[in-house]
């Protein structure tokens, strides 16, 4: 009998029943995590795990705490004291981290038991899952493994995906959890920027980056903002807004905006179908759907603009990495050849040009004209989709213009100022203005699933979620895995 | 348009403390002729230069300031022990040229 | 051709606080290398700054004393480079919006008053401290994330004299409001001079002198910049761009670097601290506070601290007087010297006994209702005796015997008795002044306080 592919509610029921142990639950995982092939796991609790369920067995089981004794998955960049925390790169292989992140105390705190570390994008940046240090992380609905799963947090997506474990920890900068829970099934949520302490995650975009997840279902969402919501005192840009229940999901047709150049710039028909018809569904259900133009300029724009931030604010946020007090070190007979070396070869091309290009931006020469440009279409972007939040309580659209890529699909390299695809990149306008936003699955295509994105104002998680379950009883996908 | 020669990218490499070899340059050519391409296009939107820098996704300000109390800091050997090369409590590095 | 000298000053104060800047570190002295840090002190990705309160507070008593305006929104910028000492590769600054913009300082000099024009002050981050031996560099952390504020004067000083009295002014200021411990020679202040000439009003190039200690070396090294300027100039040549340090010995200063094509430290805001908002409750708390001099031990060289913290019963007792207020300059010597000695021999039993009894000598010694020579014949017989200091001064019947127009006659007196010292004490014989001093004493029995006898000594003789 198999747990580990059902939700947090499901396994919490079977072990309040005493059907199955904490200990059952983590020889499960371990046991799936040595037959998986997706290539997910930065490192495996192998010891750790066993010692905690072996506790955790001992004892009652907490029947009002739903996270008690489940195993989960944590992306590679949430610093975890003692076990080694990578962001899947070559400079920061063996470094141990004397802290825990917040999130990863908080769930601690419930029990709720650490299986893996997982793979991203090297330093979270990148969306296709394949550029850390150690490779290709596969889509385990793809067993040609020539697919994606998307990234930057396709460790904890494949691990969710393929049954491992009902719930993984990843993050969102400009969209390294909605679309790999697209390419997957699965429910990716990122609440609004401020919503959940980013202390001890490591830092890509700090004014973009979110700490987001993935589950089966958006109960289970709603469940975990519970638990990592909240003001932490250790992150200042943690909201001091009182979290509020986001479990009491209870029905309500609202009304839902879908931006025009978003949509029309969709090809795929199997998607744009399955949309098509999940609007009309809502309408049945009483929802008001309207359409809204922000202009293609500016929808293109979004983008680009996320990148030229990231890329800038990336620059600098990587530059405590020099082998001196963590991170691979090198031997040379000064400080600067030492510093060429580890940063020359511990960082991929990849990730060093992505720093030049940050780096350029910022120079006084051109900060008005790169950066601050970007600061500005950032605000003309932000006030226009704020506009459209305050008469609309959600905009909604498929969360990914395609299915899974092919590995190889974007090289050449996409070039996003000449190729617009609004439709596969407007995702970051989430993270510029910090709303909440989450991904589920809406069909199935080739076998191969895609997702609905929707999007809502800041801090109005708890409708954001009962519209995403509303749609979830339309579409009745949930609680997806495959092995 | 802002061009910016090869040079210049070098420069900003070597300052960042890694190098970029011929190849890597060649692409990080063509990425910076898109990045320019970007910040073109993003003048297509009206007044764009005219509008207030936006830093944070949201307007935020916090009156939260850390009473002046101290915490348990880490003991030498954790500080350490990522570090590869120590000596009496110290982080050894080659000698600092500049 | 007419000279001008144009200097200004770029002032690091270390701010006094239990805690560092941005983590709550401990910002105690002489620990262990690298016992001192959280995990953002030495970078460690995922740590997140938390600005402290004590540092604000600081500041904004500075800016106040300075006559700035504040600036009601704190933020943070970073100034991107690569440096050993530098943990995170940047350090959190203020440069788009300090703390404190546009203010003054008046000073006295010669002629007068002078007005100083502060262009901005603004709270930073530290660096680590490195060490370097042979072929490589040692790091320590401690230092790492302690909280700095930088004043940056306009160019507005003409010369050594005036810088020197401008900055034992802000250390003055610093000190009295508990902001800095304003130590030049140790690092707690830290000063860099730039320096030009303008010449028929025409502006030189700006040299910039570093790593200078002690005021005085501020003065000189300044004296010494300008004239080399000067010199430069009237021989038909230019001033070049550069940083100096100040050679004590030769007193001139001496090339150190080049200044480089100026730096792009790419600054930008900080995302990862919200800004704050100083409320008026804030401004508030930290200008009611009322300095205060009797506060620190602050006037004390780092051995003797050392020392006292070393020994259980100076601590001990230091800590009583810290209570009781009277951790002054006076009193501390006054322990230092006869507390001391009486430890060095017999232990700190016999202290413990008239510890009581030695906090009111103390105060009224302090009070000046004691002269030392009076306050240490009590002590002695309090330890000898145990009596209450109040029966013993009674015992020593010390009511003013002597006013100053009866010391003063008891001076002239001794002053024409022996004509030939006072001879040679005008001749640069410095014997001389101790033997007059002597035969002062013997002639008043120890009953006034020397101070007063010694300055009306020198004031006659000055007469003479």
């Amino acid at each position: 009998m198999e747990y580990l592919d059902k939700n947090i509610y499901e396994i919490h029921e079977a072990l309040a029943n005493k059907k199955v142990t904490p200990l059952d639950l983590v020889k499960e995982a371990l046991d799936k995590i040595k037959n998986d092939t997706n290539n997910a796991f930065e490192y495996v609790y192998e010891k750790e795990a066993i010692k905690l369920a072996e506790e955790l067995s001992k004892q009652e089981v907490e029947v009002d705490n739903p996270l008690w004794g489940i195993p989960f998955a944590i992306k590679d960049n949430f610093s975890t004291k003692d076990i080694p925390t990578t962001a899947s790169s070559k400079l920061l292989e063996g470094y141990l981290p004397p802290f825990d992140a917040e999130v990863y105390t908080r769930l601690l705190n419930k029990k709720a038991i650490p299986i893996a570390k997982t793979t991203l994008d090297e330093l979270a940046m990148g969306g296709t899952g394949s550029s850390g240090h150690l490779g290709k992380t596969f889509n385990p609905w793809d067993k040609s493994k020539t697919r994606m799963i998307g990234g930057s947090s396709c460790g904890s997506a494949a691990a969710c995906a393929a049954g491992i474990v009902p719930f993984a920890i990843g993050s969102d900068t400009g969209d390294s959890v909605r679309k790999p829970a697209s390419y997957s099934a699965l429910v990716g949520f990122k609440p609004t920027w401020g919503r959940i302490s980013r202390f001890g995650l490591f830092p890509f975009a700090p004014s973009l980056d979110t700490v987001a997840y993935f589950t089966r279902n958006v109960k289970d969402s709603a469940l975990l903002l519970n638990v990592l919501g909240g003001h932490d005192i250790k992150d200042t840009t943690s909201s001091s807004i009182p979290i509020e229940d986001y479990q009491s999901l209870k029905d309500k047709p609202y009304k839902a905006t879908i931006i025009k150049e978003i949509y029309d710039d969709l090809k795929d028909k199997t998607i744009k179908d399955a949309f098509d018809k999940l609007v009309s569904e809502l309408k049945q259900k009483g929802y008001k759907i309207n359409t809204v133009s922000i202009g293609f300029d500016l929808a293109k724009a979004i983008y680009s603009c996320y990148y030229i931030i990231s890329s800038a604010e990336a620059t600098s946020n990587n530059a405590n990495l020099d082998g001196i007090k963590f991170g691979v070190n090198k031997e040379a007979e000064t400080y600067e050849e030492m510093l060429f070396k580890v940063r020359t070869e511990g960082f991929s091309d990849r990730i060093r040009r992505r720093f030049v290009i940050g780096s350029i931006s910022l120079l006084e020469e051109n900060q008005q004209e790169i950066y601050l440009r970007a600061l500005r279409c950032r605000r003309v972007i932000v006030e226009t989709f704020n506009k459209i939040l305050e008469s609309s309580d959600a905009i909604i659209l498929p969360a990914s213009p395609t299915i899974a890529p092919l590995f190889g699909d974007d090289i050449p390299k996409k070039s996003f100022a000449k190729d617009a695809m609004i439709s596969d990149n407007y995702l970051a306008f989430a993270n510029l203005g910090g709303y909440p936003s989450i991904t589920l699955p809406l069909g199935f295509e080739d076998e191969m699933p895609f997702g609905v994105n929707i999007t809502s104002h800041h801090f109005t998680e708890a409708k954001l979620l009962k519209i995403a379950q509303t749609v979830e009883q339309i579409t009745g996908l949930k609680d997806l895995s495959k092995k | 348009m802002k061009k910016v020669s090869q040079k210049t990218l070098l420069e900003a490499a070597h300052n960042l403390m890694f190098d970029i070899d011929d190849i890597e340059l060649e692409v990080l050519t063509e990425e910076y002729a898109d990045i320019l391409e970007a910040i073109n296009h993003m003048q297509t939107i009206p007044n764009i230069d005219h509008v207030k820098a936006m830093v944070f996704p949201y307007e935020l300000v916090t009156d939260y300031l850390r009473e002046d109390v101290v915490d348990t800091p880490l003991s030498q050997e954790e500080a350490l022990k990522n570090a590869t090369k120590v000596e009496e409590g110290q982080i050894v590095i080659p000698k600092v040229v500049k | 051709m007419s000279y001008e000298a144009i200097i200004g000053l770029e002032i690091h104060l270390q701010l006094l606080s239990e805690s560092k800047l941005f983590t709550a570190a401990p910002t105690t002295y002489g620990k262990a290398p690298n016992s001192n840090v959280l995990p953002l002190d030495m970078a460690f990705p995922g740590a997140m700054p938390v600005l402290n309160k004590k540092c604000v507070i600081s500041a904004i008593r500075m800016v106040n004393a300075l006559h700035m305006e504040l600036d009601r929104l704190i933020r943070f910028d970073r100034k991107n480079y690569f440096y050993s000492d530098l943990a995170k590769g940047y350090q959190l600054t203020q440069f788009y919006h300090p703390i404190g913009k546009s203010g003054h300082l008046a000073i006295n000099v010669n002629d007068g008053i002078k007005i100083i024009r502060i262009n901005h002050l603004h709270m930073e981050e530290d660096s680590a401290k490195q060490i370097h031996v042979g072929n490589k560099t040692l790091l320590d952390f401690n230092r790492s994330g302690m909280g700095l504020i930088e004043i940056v004067t306009d160019p507005d000083i003409g010369n050594g004299k005036e810088a020197r009295i401008f900055l034992e002014d802000i250390r003055d200021i610093a000190v009295s409001l508990g902001v800095s411990n304003g130590r030049l020679q140790e690092g707690s202040m830290r000063v860099d001079v730039n320096v030009s000439l303008m010449v028929n009003g025409v502006n030189g190039e700006i040299v910039e002198l570093k790593n200078l200690n002690g005021f005085k070396n501020v003065e000189k090294a300044i004296n010494s910049e300008i004239k080399r300027q000067k010199e430069i100039v009237s021989s038909g040549k230019s001033v070049k761009p550069e940083t100096r340090r100040y050679d004590e010995d030769k007193n001139v200063t001496v090339f150190m670097r080049k200044k480089n094509t100026k730096i792009d430290y790419k600054y930008f805001q900080d995302a990862t601290i919200a800004p704050i908002r100083i409320s008026q409750e804030l401004i508030d708390e930290a200008l009611s506070y009322k300095p205060k001099k009797k506060i620190s031990l602050d006037f004390l060289l780092p051995e003797t601290l050392d020392e006292i913290n070393n020994d259980s019963y100076l601590s001990h007792l230091f800590t009583l007087l810290k209570e009781e207020d009277l951790a002054t300059l006076k009193v501390s010597n006054f322990v230092l010297t006869r507390v001391r000695n009486e430890i060095k021999r017999h232990g700190s039993d016999n202290l413990l006994q008239v510890e009581e009894e030695l906090i009111k000598l103390l105060h009224l010694y302090e009070d000046s209702d004691l002269t030392y020579k009076q306050a240490s014949i009590i002590y002695k017989q309090l330890l000898e005796t145990r009596d209450s200091v109040a029966t013993l001064i009674d015992k020593n019947n010390f009511n003013d015997d002597y006013d100053n127009k009866e010391l003063s006659s008891i001076i002239d007196e001794i002053l024409v008795k022996y004509k030939s010292a006072v001879y040679d004490y005008k001749a640069g014989k410095n014997k001389a002044l101790n033997y007059l001093l002597g035969q002062i004493y013997k002639e008043t029995n120890n009953k006034v306080d020397s101070l007063k006898i010694k300055d009306l000594l020198l004031m006659k003789l000055e007469e003479k």
